[in-house]
């Protein structure tokens, strides 16, 4: 496969149909990052269409200091805050009717042993655990878990310093935990 | 080394952002330590799920819905303006819709500024019309009226 760097010159030389090899590269984790921020799964891919359009647009101004996927994944995460802030519907799942419903079945998904796949209706739960998080620690915590950026490139895509990643991802992470460790233990209905 | 100085370490473990003297100095840690291997046992089984529940599979699918949003504007691409009319219109931020009414105008314009340099405009209609009557009696159809006196060939005098 080619290197980011040489698809975007053979792009910006008139080779559009060179995107096509950029998009085939990081499609499914756009995609995941939008699955993982917006409310409305069904959202999702429209949403990482926009995405791809968006940076290839942008291309021109793409300098390569970082790498591209970091840049890609900074358009995702604005992109979806935009949104966010943008849509009058806006709501997220009551926590406390989660609680109520779903205690058992988080305990079975952080039981799964790691060599067993996990059951698909566990995968919408946890979607629908992260969603209750705040804003700021989901984009974190799907650009680190998800998107898989080391510490620097998420400093670069959040615009802030290592230490404040490393602050803001421990936050988030204690979030998460706590709430799956609040749910399984809360009696199911 | 402290439960609790580990525990700050042990995410950093997962991420691999741990120089490798700490990073041993944890494994070493985690062999002896049920507690925290049970901590750390539980942040994998997170991220394993985090990743199960936001994973998606490859989309050729996608892709081709990515590139056909593409195309309508594919000279429009990165750093290059797009050239003629578009450009033009695209730099002013005009409409689309424009385009034809613009190109009327531009039409207009250009016949205004070409047609009286046409050899054909440079022929004058009283030319046309004056090319078959007698010498004489052009006059008549002449743009200013000759001197009457003249034409008669008559003197003020002799009237």
């Amino acid at each position: 496969m080619s290197d980011d760097a040489d698809i975007i010159q053979r792009i910006l030389a008139g080779d559009h149909q060179a995107y096509a090899e950029l998009v085939r590269k990081y499609e499914a984790s756009v995609r995941g990052h939008c699955l993982g921020m917006l409310p409305n799964p069904s959202d999702a891919d429209d949403a990482a269409q926009e995405v791809f359009i968006k940076a290839y647009h942008a291309l021109g101004s793409f300098r390569g200091d970082a790498a591209f996927s970091t840049w890609l994944y900074r358009i995702a995460a604005n992109h979806c805050r935009d949104l966010l802030r943008r849509s009058s519907r806006h709501q997220t799942e009551s926590w406390d009717a989660l609680l109520e419903q779903q205690g058992d079945r988080i305990e079975a998904l952080l039981s799964t042993p790691p060599d067993v796949e996990i059951p698909t209706e566990q995968t919408e739960l946890m979607r629908r655990v992260l969603a209750c998080l705040p804003e700021q620690y989901r984009t974190i915590l799907i650009l680190r878990e998800v998107d898989g950026l080391s510490y620097q490139e998420l400093a670069e895509t959040l615009a802030c310093s290592l230490d404040s990643v490393k602050g803001r991802l421990k936050r988030a992470r204690q979030e998460l935990a706590d709430r799956l460790r609040h749910i399984s233990r809360a009696p199911s209905v | 080394m402290d439960h609790q100085a580990i525990r700050e370490q042990l995410l950093a473990l997962h991420d691999a952002e741990l120089p490798e003297a700490e990073r041993s100095e944890i494994v070493r840690h985690l062999k002896l330590c049920a507690e925290c291997r049970q901590i750390a046992g539980r942040w994998a089984l997170t991220r394993k799920a985090l990743a199960a529940a936001l994973g998606m599979s490859d989309s050729e699918a996608f892709v081709g819905r990515v590139m056909r949003g593409l195309e309508p504007s594919t000279d429009a691409a990165v750093g290059r303006e797009p050239s003629g009319l578009r450009g033009l219109v695209g730099r002013w931020r005009l409409p689309g819709w424009l385009m034809p009414e613009l190109g009327v105008g531009l039409a207009a314009l250009l016949f205004v500024l070409v047609a009286p340099q046409s050899p054909a405009a440079s022929v004058s209609t009283e030319a046309i019309l004056l090319a078959e009557v007698p010498e004489e009696a052009r006059w008549a159809y002449a743009a200013e009226a000759p001197d009457v006196g003249a034409v008669l060939d008559v003197g003020w005098e002799e009237i």
